[in-house]
């Protein structure tokens, strides 16, 4: 009985083991500050897109180095263990997508210089600095604590109209300098609005939007000051000219009214 | 990307001299130069303009202007990789020395445009790297579709990091800013066909030398091929400059060696000119009306930091961008000098192997 107690603990242990996904970044590499260094590690492997990453050691080079390309991890958390900034910097090209939430737990305002994308709707609590592209796709991020968009390009996509990125929260996010892009496979349908913040995106530029279909456009007169994107049918000449004929007929009848 | 071309009105080995920067490949092969053949097709230079940065800036170039020839040769005979030829023309192992590349471009012939790194060589004889350096073999002697006698090859001097990006001498300065990690330096990506990823590396200012990020090893001598895509990534606040690159225009179409079974190969236009995706017309491309199953074209975008991808339909022959199904690409402009992601659905096996499009050009 009591061996069967103890192969039982020692199956749970292995499945405990098993379910581990946490990894903290220990900062053992010797000043290494690469993010496929094994020795960063607290599992000794490199975090992949099931793993939720911890940051629990402060990076003594000043920064975390990805050089893993595409790179995918389920959340990303600062914890309080932390004694100061840093940023996460790339090597060629490299990228950065969280499936969950980032957590800034450290008190200090934390950077990405390098694009990251968001791979699920998660909270992003700050204080944090995406100082390059952010690629936030069809997902719903809700900020808070803080959020600074530095970068270039500020991304959304559109599916349809329950379906696109937008922002909610109600920390405090500047998007100053950014240019804001929607893209995605929409192809518009009259009457759709979308409302991409619950706040506004005062001091960005509208870039880029998605094609629509012939006979619809975009109304684009409140994006900035608060979030909004409308699409409306664009009248046909045939209206036009019905338009202008009502008006020389109005026109034609009032000035015989004025001349009786 | 600017171009500008022109005839060789005087001596297109000054040319060569200044892209290659040979100066090393002279003391060691004196022979070439009684060797010289003079070219007659327009050498000229392009010139890629980086802005200055404000942020992290990942830029995608590839270099279609090669060298001129230092032989122009008849194919005596041949074998799968070897390419023999009358009398003893070459120094014996001069071809193949590290540090200074030099590849064989087929002109002439069923393989015609096809270009290859010579690996080793004896007075009469070249062997080929005839992987192209990808995972697969293209026999030079693939049944239907060989090299043949009396094709003509022309010996080109290939590239390298430093040659191209500079080693930080007087003679050769660093083209962008070195550092003593990869994270603080500006970094260049060189595609491997054969990992199917682009391996990084940057002027270690320790080191005074090109090295990965993994190991200290010096790496100067890394080769460029004519068919590589470049990934540049600048840190930011860097001041904008200008990489200026001379060579001889491609006369005829260059074939570019892909693997097929819907692998991604970064390669370049290949052609010195801005080229519309209408004028890309390359050989055994799959259209279709879903890119899931057309042979696809992958244009990088800056502002998404990812691969924009199209293809070509079936029904009308458009160019569609995935994910957006309204807009008409057709007309779209690749400016010279680009990089792009080709992806064929097929296996590929022969010529099948390689792209080209026609010269959208005449000369």
């Amino acid at each position: 009985m009591r061996i069967l107690f103890y192969f039982s603990l020692m199956l749970s242990f292995a499945i405990s083991l098993t379910a581990q996904t946490t990894n903290l970044w220990t900062d053992g590499g010797g000043g290494d500050p690469s993010w496929s260094n094994t020795a960063n590690w607290s599992l000794n492997n490199v975090p992949g897109s099931s793993t939720d990453v911890q940051i629990a050691v402060q990076p003594s080079a000043g920064l975390i180095g990805i050089d893993t390309g595409a790179t995918i991890i389920k959340s990303l958390t600062f914890n309080n263990t932390l004694t100061g900034s840093f940023s996460f910097e790339l090597a060629l090209g490299d990228t950065l997508q969280i499936n969950g939430a980032i957590t800034n737990n450290s008190g200090f305002n934390q950077s990405f210089n390098l694009p990251v994308n968001a791979g699920a709707s998660a909270t992003w609590l700050g204080p944090l600095t995406y100082s390059n592209i952010v690629n936030v796709g069809t997902n719903t991020i809700t900020l808070s604590g803080g959020s600074a968009f530095a970068g270039s390009d500020l991304n959304f996509d559109i599916t349809n109209v329950s379906t696109y990125g937008h922002f909610l929260g109600s920390g405090t996010a500047t998007v100053t300098g950014v240019t804001i892009n929607i893209g995605g496979s929409y192809a518009g349908s009259s009457g759709d609005t979308f409302d991409f913040t619950t706040g506004n995106f005062s001091g960005a530029t509208l870039g880029s939007l998605p094609t629509l279909s012939g006979g619809l456009a975009w109304n684009t007169s409140s994006f900035l000051s608060s979030g909004l994107l409308s699409v409306a049918a664009i009248p046909e000449p045939s209206a036009y000219a019905a338009l202008f004929g009502t008006a020389v007929i109005g026109f034609g009848v009032w000035r015989r009214r004025r001349k009786a | 990307m600017r171009a500008c071309f022109k005839s060789p009105s005087s001596s297109p080995l000054t040319v060569w001299l200044k892209r290659a920067g040979v100066s090393a490949v002279l003391a060691a092969m004196p022979l070439f130069l009684n060797a010289q053949s003079v070219t007659t097709v327009p050498v000229g230079a392009m010139t890629y303009t980086f802005p200055a940065t404000t942020q992290v800036t990942t830029t995608y170039i590839s270099i279609p202007l090669t060298n001129p020839a230092v032989y122009t040769l008849p194919v005596a005979s041949l074998t799968a990789n070897t390419i023999t030829f009358s009398g003893t023309p070459f120094p014996a192992g001069g071809l193949a020395q590290t540090g200074s590349p030099f590849f064989a471009r087929i002109a002439t012939g069923a393989q015609a445009g096809r270009t290859i790194l010579i690996t080793a060589n004896t007075s009469s004889t070249i062997t080929v790297d005839s992987t192209d350096h990808s995972s697969q073999t293209t026999a030079l002697n693939t049944s239907g579709w060989t090299v043949a006698a009396g094709d003509r090859i022309e010996v080109i001097v290939g590239d390298t990091l430093a040659s191209i990006f500079g080693d930080g001498s007087v003679n050769n300065p660093l083209k962008f800013v070195g550092g003593t990690s990869i994270f603080t330096a500006d970094a260049v990506g060189i595609y491997n066909k054969i990992t199917a990823k682009f391996d990084a590396y940057y002027f270690n200012t320790t080191n005074n030398y090109w090295r990965v990020n993994t190991s200290a090893s010096n790496l100067n001598n890394i080769v460029i091929y004519p068919e590589n895509s470049i990934q540049i990534s600048q840190k930011s606040g860097r001041s904008g400059l200008a990489l200026v690159v001379i060579g001889e225009v491609p006369v005829s179409a260059p074939l570019t060696k892909i693997t097929g079974s819907a692998a991604t190969i970064y390669s370049g236009t290949r052609f010195p000119v801005d080229v519309k995706f209408s004028q890309l017309l390359f050989n055994n491309w799959t259209k279709a009306n879903s890119v899931f199953t057309a042979d696809t074209l992958g244009v990088y975008n800056p502002t998404t930091a990812k691969l924009d991808v199209f293809y070509q339909r079936l029904d009308n022959g458009q160019w569609r961008k995935s994910g957006d199904n309204v807009t008409d690409y057709t007309n779209y402009v690749l400016p010279a000098g680009s990089a792009v992601a080709i992806a064929r659905r097929s296996a590929v096996s022969g010529s099948s192997s390689f792209v080209s499009a026609p010269v959208p050009y005449s000369l």
